[in-house]
């Protein structure tokens, strides 16, 4: 694929998201109108008021209309007003967006720092007893429920040893049990495939040469081994962010973190529908941004894909 | 590989006790699960209660023994579905390409660009909490990735000389799916069946302890989770039990996905590892 058709690609799959945020806002029990005027408890709107409201709100367009309309708004940064908090959802996603980031960005970058290294030692000790600890401690944390996995964290850590704080925002510290709750399960499946990889590149030829060569073990598994091992790995990292994104919810929750996760949670449960079609909008945002990334990324590792892009 | 085969006995046994006890949980519980006694409150473990009590007085090991009845049945019957819509999506785009194709990878792509548990957790918000809607949100979040591989392996195989030979004898597309194309995909299929219901599991259990999947006062693990948690500090038990059976529900699925993976054949499974 050529890289304007994945940018046609990503515009597509980022409308078919705001497609379905759309129609959860439709399928949505009760009447946006009534609920945006009698949003601060205290008005009994009149019929006339509520007939008013739809005929501003649009709602009495047909569907598609509607969406054209709700597009609009949304391209202008618009996502209507929280039915709770009264503000604008945009704002305040975007107030807690950066949070949610922070705690993607750390468990990607645990998963990767652990499970990459780990995937090569497994490989490098193949059939070993490193390599069986190694295989079972896969198949845990590919298995194991998060949040049970953070109740534990939360006992040894802070209420045992004490040396991480349990709950709450505003250190850097607050950060480092949530990133490695949420990056445990995907360290555990790239430890899997790095280590699957690994075992596929070291019996190549060339691998026997440098090795004849004299070359020293660490430069030969980072030049040799590693960046070769990353071109099956850095296309299914792009799949894994979807789930780090979509498991920090539980991370943010248990953790008190004020991200919008949990501000989509408490959206829930008070029947916020604006907070919950913004909280889509901005998960698929970032995560067809991310894997937008990663295909740059893929292209600047893998020469003979950019070359063939050259020649055609 | 030592042990591998002996594991996945192991996880499949495990698994069938589970099932075995969830199924005749009537039969064997001491106590009714939602037998409220409160002058029996959050007990510790003792002869009348094997597992103690929780804060409404409830006997927690009848409650664990009912535990896995909705999960499991739900997980099961989500993923078999979800099975099925995302079979036969696969199918139809891998045999007949073109743009067929094309309009099921469109539908596809918009449906992976959003992360499952996100699109789970909006699904279940708005049409309010409960089996229905958990199950719904459930299929319509995993049934793309079953399609795609599903699409990847029918391509794969249609390609082989021998479906072409069926084909020029004059055999019809219908007839090449159902003798020659499903049956050689079975094992792809049931390998990721297996791995899918442990995530499955997973995400039922991860939205109930949100608050939003199976509903208290249903005893489900997931639930006692939940409810257990003010309590972590002096009834860890309580938080214990129930997370240890999800995760060895969890665990024998993930296991026994991984032996037949090996037993079936290791290179052809290579996208079920990247999507599973």
């Amino acid at each position: 694929m050529t890289g304007r058709q994945k940018l046609i690609g990503s515009i597509c799959t980022l409308l078919g998201a705001s497609l379905l945020a759309f129609v959860l806002g439709v399928i949505a029990p009760g009447d946006p109108a009534l609920e945006v005027l009698s949003m601060n408890g205290l008005n009994e709107p009149t019929e006339a008021e509520i007939a008013a409201k739809r005929e501003e709100l649009g709602l009495n367009l047909p569907i598609w209309k509607q969406y054209m309309h709700w597009l609009g708004m949304v391209l202008q940064g618009d996502l209507g007003v929280s039915y709770i908090t009264q503000q604008s959802v945009s704002a305040e996603l975007i107030q807690r967006l950066p949070i949610t980031l922070s705690l993607a960005c750390g468990a990607l970058a645990f998963a990767i720092g652990f499970g990459i290294p780990g995937g090569i030692i497994l490989a490098m000790f193949h059939n070993r007893w490193i390599d069986y600890a190694g295989r079972a401690w896969i198949t845990i944390w590919t298995a194991f429920p998060s949040f049970l996995n953070a109740i534990l964290f939360i006992i040894a850590f802070s209420e045992v040893l004490h040396w991480l704080p349990t709950s709450g925002y505003g250190t850097w510290q607050h950060f480092i049990m949530p990133s490695i709750v949420l990056g445990l399960g995907t360290s555990a499946v790239l430890m899997r495939l790095t280590r699957a990889a690994v075992l596929d590149i070291l019996p190549q030829q060339y691998i026997v040469t440098a090795r004849a060569k004299g070359i020293h073990m660490f430069i030969l598994m980072l030049r040799h081994v590693l960046l070769n091992a990353f071109i099956p790995l850095i296309t299914v990292i792009g799949n894994y962010f979807g789930g780090i994104l979509g498991g920090a919810v539980i991370a943010e929750v248990i953790f008190s973190l004020p991200g919008i996760g949990r501000f989509a949670v408490e959206g829930i449960f008070r029947r916020d529908y604006p907070v919950m079609q913004g909280y889509v909008l901005f998960m698929a945002c970032v995560y067809v941004l991310f894997n937008t990334v990663v295909d740059i990324l893929y292209g600047l590792i893998h020469p003979q894909l950019r070359r063939s892009e050259v020649l055609k | 590989m030592i042990g591998k085969g002996k594991a996945g006995a192991f996880a499949a046994g495990c698994l069938g006790l589970i099932v075995f006890v969830s199924l005749c949980a009537p039969w064997i519980s001491p106590y009714d699960p939602n037998q409220i006694d409160m002058s029996n409150r959050l007990m510790s473990l003792s002869a009348a209660h094997w597992m103690g009590t929780d804060q409404l007085g409830r006997d927690v090991y009848s409650r664990i023994l009912y535990g896995g009845r909705v999960s499991l049945l739900l997980s099961g019957v989500a993923t078999v579905s979800t099975l099925l819509v995302g079979f036969c999506i696969g199918v139809l785009g891998g045999y007949f390409r073109g743009k067929v194709d094309t309009c099921l990878q469109t539908i596809v792509h918009i449906f992976q660009g959003v992360p499952g548990l996100t699109m789970m957790l909006a699904i279940v918000g708005v049409l309010g909490p409960s089996l229905k809607s958990l199950f719904l949100a459930i299929v319509l979040t995993s049934w793309a990735d079953f399609s795609r591989v599903v699409r990847g392996e029918v391509m794969k195989i249609q390609v082989e000389p021998y479906i072409e030979g069926t084909r020029v004898l004059g055999a019809s597309a219908f007839y090449i799916m159902i003798v020659h194309i499903i049956p050689s995909i079975a094992g792809t299929v049931l390998v990721l069946l297996t791995i899918r219901m442990s995530r499955t599991l997973l995400m039922i259990a991860s939205l109930s302890f949100l608050g939003l999947g199976v509903q208290p006062p249903t005893p489900d693990w997931s639930v006692m989770l939940n409810d257990a948690r003010p309590f972590l500090r002096t009834q860890p038990h309580l938080m214990l039990a129930p997370g240890i059976c999800i995760t060895a529900v969890s665990l024998s699925f993930q296991i026994i996905g991984d032996t037949l993976r090996d037993r079936l054949d290791p290179k052809r499974m290579q996208r079920v590892e990247d999507i599973a």
